[in-house]
């Protein structure tokens, strides 16, 4: 009881401290949703002749501000592997040699025909609106990171639908490991390109084409390709170490 | 972008993320929980950010329920009720 005493005096003094301070931060804030920065103001006069893409927010995340992304994308890179690190155990044979992942034994579990049928009939549609989005992303909203997770999410309904063996097959975790360290590396391939020709980390070198058309926006393009893998390739790679998690005991899984 | 739209968007959001705390039934507290990431994405949509939107429908209506549905599955197949 006192404990939880304790916690509320803490919370309260904390309040009266973090409140007024949160009040007095947003206070100098611009009033809502009525004007633009300068920065997005200037981004908006220059990015369309500057860089030929007609989503200036890809104009930003993939030119601009390219270099955060990259940082961004070790970020994803080092969570899933954190994630991997502490979820993923080897599971052992009699004789203490490990178990390939792919043989563990998985309870079969009843699926509804209403969740396949509604599966199979998502799924399609789902996927490429994902890929629509990913290629897309320097011409109208979404992106790699936005289709990217649509991608993955649409994998996800394998799961629901077809249960886990099917899963596994469609995604093996193998491949998506080197399609997010593949695609981790081709950032940073098309961003030292420039080197060669003595120009800056992420410099434009490709032609920039007409804006509004799929062939257009230089690296920009490429850039967000390579995001929409690894961001599909590593939701999925979450996917899997958290379902891993959920299978039962007696037939392999963890608890 | 119509202010009352917003403000009756994040009154939506805020009614469901209390629900989510109030409803004790882990089964309806996945769902609801869906539902206060939607009223999100609208909320989202509402103030012009789709890409931001996009992302979070897949992530807070999509995945971040799931995962809490089939947790909640794998624990009723374990401890069936007496």
């Amino acid at each position: 009881m006192s404990g939880t005493r304790a916690s509320r005096w803490l919370f309260a003094a904390s309040a009266l401290v973090a409140g007024p301070l949160a009040v007095y931060g947003m206070s100098g804030l611009p009033p809502f949703g009525d004007s633009i920065p300068e920065y997005g103001r200037l981004i908006a006069q220059i990015a369309l002749h500057e860089r030929a893409v007609t989503n200036l927010v890809a104009a930003v995340i993939f030119d601009y501000r390219g270099f955060d992304t990259l940082g961004e994308q070790f970020i994803i890179f080092a969570a899933i592997l954190g994630v991997a690190m502490l979820l993923r155990d080897v599971q052992r044979l009699p004789g203490g040699e490990p178990l390939p992942p792919s043989d563990i034994p998985h309870r079969n579990v009843e699926l509804s025909d209403a969740v396949t049928a509604a599966g199979r009939v998502l799924l399609p549609l789902t996927l490429v609106a994902g890929i629509y989005l990913v290629l897309h992303g320097h011409v109208s909203a979404g992106g790699g990171m936005q289709g990217g997770v649509v991608v993955a999410g649409a994998l996800l309904i394998v799961y629901v639908g077809e249960g886990y063996r099917r899963w596994r097959r469609i995604t093996p975790p193998a491949l998506l490991d080197i399609g997010k360290a593949a695609a981790a590396g081709a950032y940073i391939a098309i961003g030292a390109l420039p080197l060669a020709w003595g120009l800056p980390f992420l410099h434009n070198v490709l032609p920039l084409g007409t804006p509004g058309a799929l062939a257009s926006g230089g690296t920009i393009a490429w850039l967000n390709a390579a995001a929409g893998v690894g961001v599909a390739a590593g939701f999925a790679l979450i996917f899997h170490e958290f379902i891993e998690e959920l299978q039962p005991p007696e037939t392999g899984g963890r608890r | 972008m119509t202010p009352l739209l917003v403000a009756l968007l994040l009154l939506a959001a805020a009614a469901a993320g209390t629900a989510v705390v109030l409803v004790r039934e882990p089964l309806h507290q996945a769902l609801l929980l869906g539902l206060h990431s939607f009223s999100l994405v609208l909320l989202l949509l509402a103030l012009r950010a789709p890409d931001v939107a996009l992302a979070y429908l897949v992530v807070g209506v999509v995945a971040e329920p799931l995962m809490f549905l089939v947790a909640i599955a794998n624990a009723r197949r374990r401890a069936p009720p007496q």
